[in-house]
């Protein structure tokens, strides 16, 4: 089958339905790069999201946990082969997606007799300042793009991805604390996953009260990877208690 | 895309499949002979452990620098102070900070105490080569958090150069100056007052620069601290919150007061 060029187009075709449909209600994830660190927040039913992969490196993603898993675990030996055989301050996101990740998602994306990895992915790296600040959405099939601060959204549906991320760059303004920032991507997290529209938003105290609602039950998670080093690992996981939310 | 390593987490599995073993299984017979000479100790006191050393490094009666840190921070809740030749102890240190490191980020949990103690016994036994051969031993004392009790329980251990591992009940001290040091510790312990475990942060520190001090009369391959000339230890703390390091500020205000 796959001899004939249209049959192979057509098997990768079906490729991204399959793995479209698969990501459908997936729960989606952000991170933002803020003047004192990088904050990244899932919200997920017991299954982790966020994760910590070296010293100035955090993941987030959703799909399937198996998939998520593996992808975490190939950054991660990489990372610390990277940084035992040359230096820690060698490891940077850019040569771990560009020359590590991409290419073996990709590879595995067009191997159509494969299973395809059932992931959306979301990288970040510290920098000295917010404009140093490196946000990589890293996609199903190798493709991704980066972005040097602001903010970053994986969503289970891509087309919605455009306008949350509109409407939170420009309500974002101004928020520079941890608790704001969390407060206002967790009603990102609802207006997406309550079908919300981004051209006309529910007033903050709707969103407010439906983020609280819906995630009563579900697990938020929030990692932090914070600027000023105080040891070699910046990262923290956080609880929405300690930002008084 | 990602394989099951041969142990989970376990970074030197990773190193060998890889083919970078840290440590290479032969010396060979024209390696040259390096001593190895040096004081570090630690010991408990009120608020946890207080593990320092001198900051010289010497081959043979040549002093090479007067600014090394012997007690490495190897994760946020584990210390080194390393006694032995150089080159291999801050080896072992590299591997032990990405080992532990690398645990806890694949694993989503840290590493025991107990395997930690243990992954530094299995480094310097993998050292014996090296050590058989007197050109690579290294005898260094780990200090690490004990979280299975609570509060997290700070303890000391104490290594013998083939890898045995003994856990230090008051203190620990290794290096050409320990006889020293672990004479006066005995002492202040059975003798003095307050006895080392019952001093606070002020206490503690002046009292291990002071046997710093002493050690460096009677070995010259340690490092005395001189206030004068700016000389001082290494210092840090391992507490139930985990390490925190003395500065030479601090510990110059701690000898001024």
């Amino acid at each position: 089958m796959t001899e004939e060029p249209y049959r192979w187009l057509e098997a990768v075709g079906n490729r991204r339905e399959y793995v479209r449909e698969q990501l459908k209600g997936g729960s989606p994830v952000f991170a933002a790069s803020l003047p004192d660190g990088i904050l990244l927040l899932g919200v997920g039913g017991g299954q982790s999201k966020v994760f910590e992969l070296f010293d100035r490196h955090a993941l987030a993603g959703l799909g399937h946990p198996a998939d998520i898993e593996k992808i975490r675990m190939t950054a991660i030996d990489a990372a610390h082969m990277e940084a035992f055989t040359r230096a820690p301050e060698d490891v940077s996101l850019r040569r771990l997606v560009s020359f590590g990740l991409s290419p073996q998602l990709k590879t595995n994306f067009e191997q159509i007799f494969s299973a395809p990895f059932l992931v959306e992915l979301l990288l970040a790296e510290i920098g000295s300042t917010p404009e140093n600040d490196l946000l990589v959405r890293l996609h199903y099939d190798g493709s991704f793009e980066t972005q040097k601060g602001g903010i970053s959204v994986v969503a289970s549906q891509p087309d919605a991805e455009p306008a949350v991320h509109r409407w939170l760059s420009e309500t974002a303004k101004g928020k520079n604390s941890r608790t704001e920032m969390a407060d206002l991507l967790l009603q990102a997290w609802w207006c997406l996953t309550a079908n919300k529209s981004f051209e006309s938003v529910p007033v903050e105290e709707e969103r407010r009260q439906g983020w609280r609602e819906l995630a009563r039950d579900k697990v938020v998670e929030l990692g932090w990877l914070a600027r000023t080093p105080t040891r070699p690992a910046r990262y923290e996981p956080l609880t929405l208690a300690q930002l008084d939310l | 895309m990602s394989r099951m390593p041969s142990i989970a987490g376990d970074f030197l599995s990773l190193l060998t499949e890889h083919k970078l073993p840290p440590f290479r299984p032969n010396a060979t017979a024209g390696a040259p002979i390096e001593t190895q000479a040096t004081t570090v100790f630690a010991f408990h006191f009120a608020e946890g452990i207080l593990m320092a050393g001198d900051r010289r490094a010497t081959a043979g009666n040549v002093i090479v620098t007067d600014r090394v840190d012997k007690v490495i921070e190897i994760d946020a809740t584990s210390l080194l102070a390393i006694a032995g030749v150089p080159a291999t102890a801050f080896e072992m240190a590299r591997v032990l900070q990405t080992s532990f490191e690398y645990y806890r980020r694949s694993q989503l949990q840290s590493l025991s105490l107990s395997a930690k103690v243990r992954a530094l016994a299995r480094l310097l036994r993998e050292n014996l080569p090296m050590t058989m051969q007197g050109v690579g031993i290294v005898v260094p004392l780990f200090a690490g958090l004990d979280h299975s009790v609570s509060p997290a329980k700070p303890q000391v251990y104490f290594y013998d150069p083939l890898g045995a591992q003994f856990q230090a009940v008051g203190y620990a001290a290794s290096g050409s100056g320990s006889g020293t040091i672990r004479s006066i510790l005995s002492f202040q312990e059975s003798h003095g007052t307050p006895r080392p475990s019952e001093m606070n942060l002020k206490q503690a520190v002046q009292f291990g620069l002071r046997l710093l001090m002493t050690a460096s009369e009677f070995d010259s391959a340690t490092g005395g601290v001189n206030p004068a000339t700016e000389t001082f230890a290494t210092i840090k703390l391992l507490r139930s919150s985990g390490v925190e390091t003395i500065t030479e500020q601090q510990q110059k205000q701690f000898l001024n007061s």
